[in-house]
């Protein structure tokens, strides 16, 4: 059965504050959800985020943003405002989210509803596991904005 | 008097980071030509000691999300080796068909979403999307791509890293009906990788390319009685014949300034080439019947030495490939479950695979316990760079009336002829031309 909705965390865990988006998916996996929520914990997808969310008409992509907003800045938008792609860091290597999506909307391959809950973050360093504080202040706010969304987004009753 | 320099730093669409760095003298001659590859070592060899046996191909598949099976298989194969494990034959068999699914993966997606802007003149394979004749190709090809995971993720229960196969056998076998359902799916793939064959060697066939030839030793493992990819002899097209675990003998690697990669030469000789049109060349009488057609089909004969026909050898490789899976399928059968044993012993041993873009090789020493004493690995990107930087001494010199950007360009496909991955390699993508004036 395709969910209702469908969470997707992407980030690298091994690169500071690029992994927030798993931090942030991990904390909801904790919360009690609703029926029909599904959670994926992504990592670095690339193009086979157009697989993942095949078929499912609602998505809420997590992920780490760069936009110059102050750290832990939470922010939520739909894929129409994208930012260009030099703004996310997303994937360490070649095709990063933005791509995927620019990608899936000529392919007629994007949910009907796609949002981005996006974390502003500090750093990229690799090899450290550890938020910045700033960004690790900003976990339960991005769970709480999330479900927020997952009950716009879910029929009533 | 100044010199002409061409310089990328992190060459797009390839995996890891490393950059190109070329110095041309005023009169033409080539002052510089490397390729140096950034990427941090990661010490995957040193951090691997004191592990016990078992664990090494588990941990040593994460060293890549573009061909973890060829890491694990061969890290699981010189495991086995050195401490005397005999795995069954369907073992045998269910491993070649996940590493034909990787490179069913890796090939789609290197043809068409790595190359093919290349050629084409696009910069992404998003902005090839945009025109709406290729549209319907890119869509195919992301499709092809899928039925590689697919299989993968049926075979290993995971998208990217394996969770099934271990020392001594697998922990988990599919059903049989899922491996049918699959098969058709494979067979159904075969016009469209076909028509990459075409696509690929039209893209090769625009000048300058068919010019642009060098004759270099071609290394490839080999198998007669089928196309090697997991086991076989290390042959080449200058006469190497020998077994696989002796590739530390052979093949002679050391540091270079400014690159976190070391180059590698066969001994007694020089650099050489690796990954598919090696392959091709080496093993052509082993491709399937379709795949012999398709290179005919397209006037491709072996040997090749120009290295931008190597899509057209990973082309010929996708039709391969589908038909190694269906007979790999239909040998397999009915999948039983064999539980994997193995006990600790004392040994020492080298185990190469054929990863998409090469040879990969894993091995070392293993005590009465099963503790890790010692661990080499070696990607195939490492073993290619030093012979990219004998094209680029031989092709650059060919291209000098480009512009600089076209120039650029074309070292950059140089570089992606050889589907690099720049992160196994480290142990390096920016192109810097520098022209005197």
């Amino acid at each position: 059965m395709k969910p209702e909705v469908l969470v997707i965390g992407c980030g690298n865990l091994l690169a500071a504050d690029d992994g927030v988006g798993l931090h942030v998916v991990r904390s909801l996996k904790e919360c009690k959800l609703p029926d029909g929520v599904k959670v994926i914990e992504a990592g670095c997808p690339g193009l086979n985020l157009l697989d993942l969310w095949d078929g499912v008409e609602r998505v809420i992509l997590v992920d780490a943003v760069m936009s110059g907003a102050p750290p832990g800045t939470v922010h939520c938008f739909d894929t129409s405002l994208l930012p260009p792609r030099e703004v996310m860091p997303l994937s360490s290597h070649g095709i990063n989210v933005i791509d995927a999506v620019e990608l899936g909307k000529k392919l007629g391959k994007l949910p009907e509803r796609l949002l981005v809950v996006g974390v502003e973050i500090v750093t990229e360093e690799a090899f450290v596991e550890e938020l910045s504080p700033a960004v690790a202040a900003a976990v339960p706010r991005a769970r709480a904005r999330i479900l927020e969304e997952i009950k716009k987004m879910l029929p009533a009753g | 008097m100044t010199d002409r320099r061409i310089y990328v730093d992190y060459i797009a669409r390839t995996e890891g980071d490393g950059a190109i760095d070329i110095v041309i003298g005023p009169n033409g001659e080539l002052k510089k030509a490397r390729w140096e590859v950034w990427e941090p070592p990661r010490f995957f060899e040193a951090f691997l000691i004191g592990r016990k046996a078992e664990e090494v191909p588990e941990i040593v598949q994460r060293i890549c999300g573009i061909c973890p099976h060829a890491h694990h298989i061969a890290a699981v194969r010189a495991v086995e080796r050195a401490m005397g494990v005999k795995v069954s034959e369907q073992t045998v068999l269910l491993r070649e068909l996940l590493h034909y699914a990787d490179w069913i993966m890796s090939h789609a997606l290197h043809v068409y979403c790595l190359a093919a802007p290349d050629f084409l003149g696009y910069e992404s394979v998003i902005a090839m999307a945009g025109n709406p004749d290729l549209l319907p190709v890119v869509g195919k090809a992301l499709e092809l791509k899928r039925l590689g995971n697919d299989l993968i993720v049926l075979l290993s229960g995971h998208e990217i890293q394996n969770r099934t196969s271990v020392v001594g056998g697998f922990t988990a076998v599919p059903a049989k009906s899922d491996l049918e359902k699959i098969k058709e799916r494979l067979k159904a793939a075969k016009d469209f990788a076909f028509e990459t064959v075409k696509l690929a060697a039209k893209l090769a066939s625009q000048p300058p390319y068919p010019d642009l030839v060098r004759k270099c030793e071609h290394v490839a493992l080999h198998d007669v009685r089928k196309y090697a990819i997991n086991d076989g002899r290390l042959v080449s097209t200058e006469g190497l014949d020998v077994p696989d675990w002796e590739y530390p003998v052979w093949i002679i690697e050391k540091h270079v300034p400014a690159c976190n990669c070391k180059h590698a030469i066969i001994k007694g000789r020089d650099s050489f080439l690796v990954g598919p049109l090696a392959r091709v060349n080496n093993n052509f009488d082993q491709l399937s019947a379709d795949a012999k057609k398709a290179a005919e089909e397209v006037g491709f004969k072996v040997p090749c030495f120009n290295p931008f026909m190597s899509i057209v050898a990973r082309a010929i490789e996708l039709v391969h490939s589908l038909d190694a899976c269906v007979t790999l399928i239909d040998w397999i059968g009915e999948p039983k479950f064999e539980e994997p044993t193995f006990e600790y012993k004392a040994g020492e041993s080298y185990a190469v695979t054929e990863a998409a873009r090469g040879i990969c090789c894993h091995g070392g020493r293993i005590d009465k316990d099963g503790v890790v004493q010692k661990w080499d690995i070696v990607a195939p990107t490492a073993r290619n760079v030093y012979n990219l930087e004998k094209d680029f001494q031989e092709f650059v010199p060919k291209l000098l009336h480009l512009s600089d950007e076209e120039l650029t360009l074309k070292c950059e496909i140089m570089i992606r002829n050889y589907d690099p991955c720049q992160s196994c390699a480290t142990h390096s993508l920016k192109v810097r031309l520098h022209r005197e004036r």
